[in-house]
């Protein structure tokens, strides 16, 4: 209690949450300091919308998840164990669970690929047309090739490669070894490969690959 | 070093996450003779440049600020929340019952209504209320008996002791779930109960119950047991069992717990 004091009194001498740990402004939550959890949801939702964004495909399902998370965390903060790992990657062990629950129940994994809604649901940012065209066309060529691949593949390349953790965080996250986690990311990288290879082979001029971004 | 040593090598060169320069200057290396290798590494090194595209083209996507608004929300009143019903833990293989869960939990809905507008609503209403769930000449026969219930025992009686029936005419008479652990009905006999876990009858379990309920209690024939994988006594099919239901604050059926009463003087 003396310590939530100190934290709270650091924060109001400061006005602000940013010099404060995940840790730190999850104890003020915790002592009813509303201002401290919402700090905290500022600070992590967008790595937790952007991974159910892009582990599902659907602005919905995303705005679901990262809601349900930081309700879970509102309403249970203990079940965090800080010796496990950081409150990130409990974040994201949480919003994987709620996304693959999701997936399974509403079975909308491949609502991007319905033609007609594609430009209506594609959650990239907006590109600058006509300038950018192409680098349009690979944002969604990307988007597409993700969302197709298997769920544990999946996984792996938007943590590894998207959200650019560690094998040691991502093995946490999703529950397997880290020598797994290399191993998938490997066959995700080559179905990756194929599936985007077959877009560029345009690009394809006198031997030598050039694709333009 | 043959190709398939290299290949996650390369992979690890085009992510820029090979920090051996010994393992990096082999690989390179080996890519420099190697025309697969090499090709190898260009795709890998353009997928990195694709997928890096990507991230930067999604780094401003965030959750709507309408997230907040309801996280607040759900901040401010988690303090004064408080759980009518507990439940038991999730009792696992029960998903096989869903649907004949949920038809049953249907009908104890219905009943549930009966009885409970039988108190605040005109008969009309209650006919509309039910007869979406049962059909319409059970609930005809229901709606009959709940109306000449007082009439042919006293204009004044009060509606603790107004009773709805089941589809077999059998009286039913609702129970706080508070109300039962061990009734003395009486100075010589005293009735004890045992009931089982409470069941869920939605897809997400026990978990996802609602945090304010209210639980009725109903009774059913023995051969619904079935339907939640509990044994029954077949010479007892047609026999009456007890059962809470706990409906959730749009009335929704969320569980289901069957209770034995044992008598004993």
């Amino acid at each position: 209690m003396i310590y939530v004091s100190h934290l709270s009194a650091r924060f109001h001498s400061m006005n602000n949450f940013s010099s404060l740990s995940d840790r730190d402004l999850l104890r003020l939550m915790e002592a009813g300091d509303e201002e401290a959890f919402v700090a905290l949801y500022r600070r992590r939702q967008q790595s937790v919308f952007r991974f159910a964004l892009q582990m599902s495909g659907s602005m919905e399902i995303a705005e679901d998840v990262t809601q349900e998370v930081f309700i879970t965390l509102l309403q249970s903060p203990r079940i965090y164990d800080e010796s496990r790992g950081s409150l990130s990657s409990f974040l994201y062990g949480v919003a994987r669970n709620y996304v693959l629950r999701k997936l399974k129940r509403e079975s909308r994994l491949l609502a991007l690929f319905d033609d007609e809604k594609e430009d209506d649901e594609s959650f990239v940012a907006n590109v600058d047309l006509p300038g950018d065209l192409t680098r349009d066309e690979t944002i969604k060529a990307v988007q597409k090739a993700v969302l197709a691949l298997p769920q544990n593949y999946r996984e792996v390349v938007v943590l590894c490669d998207l959200h650019e953790l560690s094998y040691a965080e991502v093995a946490e996250i999703v529950g397997c070894a880290v020598g797994t986690v290399r191993s998938r990311l490997h066959r995700a990288r080559k179905l990756l490969i194929e599936k985007l290879s077959v877009k560029d082979e345009w690009s394809v001029v006198s031997g030598e690959w050039s694709v333009e971004f | 070093m043959n190709c398939n040593s290299v290949e996650e090598k390369l992979s690890a060169i085009a992510r820029g996450q090979l920090f051996d320069a010994e393992n990096k200057r082999e690989a390179l290396a080996h890519t420099e003779y190697c025309v697969p290798c090499a090709e190898r590494l260009n795709r890998e090194q353009i997928l990195s440049s694709q997928l890096k595209t990507f991230t930067v083209a999604m780094s401003e996507v965030s959750a709507s600020p309408k997230i907040e608004t309801a996280l607040r929300e759900a901040f401010k009143t988690k303090s004064t929340q408080t759980k009518v019903v507990q439940f038991a833990p999730h009792r696992k293989n029960q998903r096989g019952v869903w649907a004949v869960g949920g038809a049953i939990a249907a009908s104890f809905l219905a009943i549930g209504v009966l009885v409970t507008q039988s108190f605040v609503s005109t008969p009309n209403t209650q006919k509309t209320l039910a007869a979406v769930i049962l059909g319409a000449d059970e609930i005809e026969k229901a709606i009959e008996s709940i109306n000449r219930q007082p009439q042919e025992n006293s204009p004044t009686e009060s509606p603790q002791n107004l009773y709805a029936v089941d589809r077999n005419g059998q009286r039913i008479k609702p129970v706080s779930v508070k109300k039962h652990k061990a009734v003395k009905r009486d100075e010589e006999i005293r009735e004890t109960e045992i009931a089982t876990e409470f069941i869920s009858l939605q897809q997400e379990g026990l978990d996802s119950m609602p945090a304010n309920g209210q639980v009725v209690r109903v009774k059913l024939k023995h051969s619904a047991l079935i339907a939640y994988g509990l044994p029954i006594d077949m010479e007892r099919a047609n026999e009456n069992v007890t059962a809470d239901v706990v409906l959730s604050e749009e009335g929704v059926a969320c569980a289901i717990r069957f209770v034995h009463t044992t008598k004993s003087k």
